[in-house]
């Protein structure tokens, strides 16, 4: 991560696709041209394998949210604060009830 | 990267239409009929996750309670991680995940079935947190950031997790919000490019433009850390 700035070769417009199509390319999902052209060109292979990386470290970045174990019984305190159920709109009725 | 999980369509309606579901005492869906019928509806046009079949049905049917009980089970700590992200704080986080489930209770009537119950939830959640930010001066997410500077980071080094994971959310906090929301829905939520598209009022191809944007940009901040 302390390589130079420069994202892509300025010189060759292909680089220039795979940055604008980069959320696509790290889903695997690129026409062949743009496959064969990452292949052999490291300026891209850094920016997908780089991009990719972020991708699961979004993800983990999440993982410090602690959900709190009575949230669902706080959302249900807070819509229904006297334990009535307030009337139901139904437009069929639930099997079962 | 693996395949996205979450899919929507705008047939999402003509779904719940076809479906028989009642729930037992404890509120669950009753039996394996609703995992099935989500496989057993994913043809050309509509793939549907179990607990989007789950919150959409009474969703569908008015029940604006049943609903809201199931998507807070279900969807809950999905809700609190986006807005962990957007937020970067727990106490924060807790509190609009909270706000965006009493918004589904009181606006389950304006649920048009355009895209999945999920997308139409943390699109709920997206504009709290965008209200809290916008109001709150960033309090918190100063906070973090002088947290962060605490620390004493190595920049060349992403290697450790928990350090990792305080740099990447210290470099989102330093992006656009709509580059953080950009990012938080694609990869922490797992949302469709086009349920993003949705959320956001754009059209698909946009929204894979900018998610790629956003993460060069978030690359960016990275590099120059
Ligand atoms: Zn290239």
């Amino acid at each position: 991560m302390s390589q130079p700035r420069a994202a892509a070769d300025p010189r060759d417009p292909r680089c220039a696709e795979v940055a604008e199509q980069l959320a696509v390319a790290i889903d695997g999902v690129l026409p062949a041209r743009l496959d064969a052209h990452i292949d052999a060109c490291p300026l891209c292979t850094e920016l997908l394998r780089e991009a990719t990386l972020l991708g699961d470290a979004i993800r983990d970045a999440a993982d410090d949210y602690r959900h709190a174990s009575d949230f669902e019984a706080r959302v249900l305190a807070a819509i229904d604060p006297d334990g009535v159920e307030p009337t139901r709109r139904m437009r069929r009725p639930a099997r079962g009830a | 990267m693996g395949k996205m999980r979450g899919r929507s369509s705008s047939t999402v309606a003509e779904v719940w239409d076809d479906l028989e579901v009642g729930f037992d005492e404890e509120g669950e869906p009753e039996g394996e009929d609703l995992r099935r019928s989500s496989l057993a509806i994913s043809g050309e046009r509509v793939t549907l996750r179990a607990e989007d079949t789950a919150i959409g049905v009474p969703l569908m049917q008015g029940d604006a309670h049943q609903a809201v009980a199931v998507a807070a089970r279900l969807l809950g700590p999905s809700v609190g991680r986006l807005c962990f992200l957007l937020l970067g704080s727990q106490c924060e986080a807790d509190e609009a995940a909270q706000e965006t489930f009493l918004a589904v209770y009181h606006g389950a009537s304006s649920y048009r079935a355009e895209g999945s119950p999920r997308s139409w939830i943390f699109g709920i959640a997206r504009r709290i947190c965008a209200q809290r930010l916008s109001a709150r001066m960033r309090q918190s997410r100063r906070m973090f950031l002088l947290d962060r500077e605490s620390h004493g980071l190595d920049a060349s080094d992403l290697h450790d997790r928990a350090e990792r994971e305080a740099r990447i959310r210290a470099a989102l906090d330093e992006l656009p919000e709509n580059d953080r929301e950009l990012l938080a829905l694609r990869y922490d939520a797992e949302q469709s490019f086009r349920d993003i598209a949705l959320a956001l009022g754009i059209d698909e191809a946009a929204a894979r433009k900018r998610v790629g944007r956003a993460l060069i940009r978030l690359r960016e901040k990275l590099r120059a850390a």
